[in-house]
């Protein structure tokens, strides 16, 4: 159980980091002119097309000691990100943040200009705007692209193993494991750890199905 | 209360050009801006809230100056105090319609509202008799239904004009002559003078106090129709000279 647990516990930071990311960025992208937009859009969109393992390449060498970000946050903090479940956290993280980045940007786009242009007559503020109009009617997008970057970072495989590696009980999560269980030809733990992990992942579509059914229609 | 503009922009679109150039006053309780689609009436409204940029001019209303690009004023959508009454309402779909209603004295924290903000919501329920609906969706009512509610709510800041744009134009025939009927009435109830823009003759005979034309981008005409019979029992302006300048620009020639 403790590969799961362990799972479980870098998807939820993971989607977190990429939900927070992820939103702020989809509202600059969709509601904002500036100059350069749609290359920020692509180089947002990379992780899903890169392999993973060539994205945990790129974060084990930026993080690594020698790295300009792991070499620096040695020296500062004494803190290493290589082989902990904090690294296995940024590597899922980046791996999902498009999911939440483009799902939030096209629900962001989606919310009318119109209703906004209402809300600042009315005499609220763009922080107001945000938080009572525009927010609460992207949030139906926001948490379905939550939902899947949470999926995406349990089934985290390539770039995971890159950055933390497969230390049981430390960084070895779920899919790792199963490999390993193969691997190793434990076949018995390969097939719980399969039906584990089938069971969590239907449980999380059926409560994202719950969450997200419609309460008002746009007219 | 009196409304000054005077505001020149030049908008350009896609090697489109569009000049717009408007110039008018009036202190009339309801106002008819008229023009064809296109002529900048939406656009002019939007100046007036500040919800659109222009380079140079002046907007005072009521004295009280909105806008003036020589001394540098712009005061922000927020702070206008404008009652805005969009084409299609602009309802919050995800609020029902009391909080559509007191949206403007809502805080970020609580959905509820307190003392005279609520007396005042459940004051604008009964007058425009949508209390029934008070707790369902603007998706759950009707058309006519929605613009009481989107007036309703323009309403609740005490705001100092009332913009309307095209206010009946997604009713259907006979709702529009009622909802012509009680815009009258309540403006006489709460006095705030009205900014109509329409392309629609009828609005201009039914409700007009002064008829302002405007020809793309421009102000081609503006004329007084207080003090004189301007309308048949079927609404139809009758003075000749408004039937002409509404038909020509209506595009409307041989008259």
């Amino acid at each position: 159980m403790i590969p799961l647990l362990l799972s479980l516990k870098v998807a939820g930071f993971a989607t977190i980091v990429a939900t927070v990311a992820g939103v702020s960025i989809a509202w600059v992208a969709a509601k904002r002119e500036f100059w350069g937009k749609e290359i920020l859009d692509a180089v947002m969109t990379l992780p899903v097309v890169l392999p993973p393992t060539v994205l945990g390449y790129y974060l084990l060498v930026l993080l690594g000691r020698r790295g300009p970000i792991g070499s620096w946050l040695e020296s500062q903090f004494g803190i290493n990100l290589i082989f902990t479940w904090q690294g296995a956290v940024i590597a899922a993280s980046i791996v999902a943040f498009p999911l939440v980045y483009k799902s939030a940007r096209s629900a962001f786009e989606g919310v009318s200009r119109q209703l906004e242009d209402a809300s600042r007559v009315l005499g609220k503020s763009e922080l107001q705007v945000f938080a009572l109009v525009t927010f609460p009617l992207a949030l139906r997008g926001i948490l379905a692209g939550s939902m899947l970057a949470f999926a995406r970072a349990l089934g985290e495989f390539g770039a995971t193993l890159m950055v933390a590696g497969s230390l049981p009980g430390k960084t070895q999560t779920l899919s790792i494991a199963v490999y390993e269980a193969v691997q190793a030809g434990h076949d018995q733990i390969a097939n719980f750890l399969v039906i584990v992990t089938s069971i969590v992942c239907i449980v999380v579509l059926l409560a994202s199905n719950y969450f997200l059914r419609p309460k008002y229609r746009v007219i | 209360m009196r409304v000054d503009v005077d505001v020149q922009q030049l908008f350009q679109s896609g090697g489109h050009d569009f000049d717009l150039n408007i110039r008018f006053s009036c202190d009339e309780d309801i106002t008819v801006l008229f023009g064809q689609s296109g002529a900048g009436k939406s656009l002019l409204l939007k100046i007036i809230a500040g919800l659109q940029n222009v380079r140079s001019g002046k907007v005072v209303i009521n004295d009280r100056v909105l806008f003036d690009s020589e001394k540098g004023i712009e005061i922000a959508s927020r702070y206008r105090n404008v009652g805005y009454l969009f084409q299609d309402y602009a309802l919050f779909p995800h609020m029902t319609v009391a909080e559509n209603i007191g949206f403007s004295r809502r805080s970020i924290f609580s959905r509820r509202l307190k003392g005279a903000d609520l007396d005042r919501v459940q004051e604008l329920l009964d007058i425009f008799q949508i209390k029934d609906f008070s707790k369902k969706y603007p998706s759950e009512i009707s058309g006519g239904q929605r613009q009481r509610v989107g007036v309703a709510r323009a309403l609740l800041q005490r705001p100092e004009i009332l913009l309307l744009d095209e206010p009946f134009s997604a009713l259907d025939p006979l709702l529009r002559i009622q909802m012509r009927a009680e815009l009258k009435k309540i403006q006489s109830l709460f006095g705030i003078p009205i900014l109509l823009i329409t392309h629609d003759p009828q609005d201009v005979a039914e409700l007009g106090q002064r008829l302002i034309l405007i020809k793309q981008g421009l102000v081609t005409d503006s004329v007084d129709l207080c003090g004189a019979p301007y309308r048949d029992p079927l609404g139809a302006p009758v003075r000749p000279e408004i039937r002409k300048i509404l038909w020509s620009a209506a595009g409307i020639t041989d008259v």
